[in-house]
């Protein structure tokens, strides 16, 4: 009995928490794969306001629903943390910023940078900063 | 995976410069949508009218269109393991781009220059 409590755990899934550099770093990527979503929006979006008064109108009325404004709350959001994570990461190119000790640092900096901008564009957005 | 060094090094340059460039285009297009998104289409066709928005949008797209494209690229090298699948995603993935880059591309020209 005792031995099999010294067994070595798998994983918990439900427990076990991703290091926070790896979370940021997925975080990264999966921001990135959102953008290139919204990118293919906004080809969708110009399109329709060159050729389809239609379909743009359509655009207009989802972007004002509810599910509309969250999705380009989303998209602000996911473009903030990818822009700041980014530039993060074109600091460390340069070889800069590498030490476990910065790491710590920049971690936060991304974060509240990412939440910080996104509040102030939204609110710039909605007539609130302007 | 292919050991075609020089390609890996050609992707990652192609993704730090558009990288760079993307800085100042994202935050101007944020900026100049936060003006014209909520409006209707003569608004759009306004904004688009003066050849500094048109042209600055234009290229927004293509290095936009590009980072993305080199993008997707290297998550799909990195999670499909396939050959055959991951060579036809890889030309959906470039199809695809170009196909969505031509059709925006083709709408500013035509709001820019529409009488
Ligand atoms: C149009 C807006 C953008 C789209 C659609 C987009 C999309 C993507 C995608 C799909 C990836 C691949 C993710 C990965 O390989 O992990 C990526 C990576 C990257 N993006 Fe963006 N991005 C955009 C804007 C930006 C901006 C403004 C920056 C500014 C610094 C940036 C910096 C980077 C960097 C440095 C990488 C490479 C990360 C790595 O090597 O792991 N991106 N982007």
């Amino acid at each position: 009995m005792a031995d099999t409590q010294k067994r070595p755990l798998s994983p918990h899934l439900q427990i076990y928490r991703l290091p926070l550099p790896a979370l940021l770093s997925i975080t990264h990527r999966m921001t990135g794969m959102a953008l290139s979503v919204g990118l293919f929006v906004l080809a969708a979006w110009l399109y329709a306001a060159a050729f389809s008064p239609k379909c743009f109108a359509k655009f207009h009325e989802l972007f004002n629903t509810g599910l509309g404004r969250f999705a380009l709350f989303g998209w602000m959001l996911a473009f903030f943390y990818h822009f700041c994570a980014g530039i993060r990461h074109l600091v460390w190119d340069t070889g800069t910023g590498l030490s476990k000790s910065a790491y710590r640092i920049s971690n936060w900096i991304v974060i509240f940078s990412a939440l910080l901008l996104t509040a102030g564009a939204w609110l710039y957005a909605r007539g609130g900063l302007q | 995976m292919s050991g075609d060094n020089s390609h890996a090094a050609k992707h990652w340059l192609v993704t730090r410069f558009t990288s760079l460039a993307l800085i100042p285009l994202c935050l101007w297009l944020f900026y100049s949508l936060a003006g014209v998104a909520g409006g209707d289409q003569p608004l759009v066709q306004l904004w688009l009218k003066a050849p500094a928005h048109a042209g600055v949008l234009g290229l927004f797209l293509l290095v936009g269109f590009h980072h993305s494209a080199s993008g997707v690229q290297e998550v799909i090298e990195d999670y499909i393991s396939s050959e055959n699948v991951k060579k036809l995603a890889l030309a959906a993935n470039r199809l695809l781009h170009l196909a969505a880059f031509g059709a925006a591309l083709a709408a500013v020209l035509s709001l820019a220059l529409k009488g």
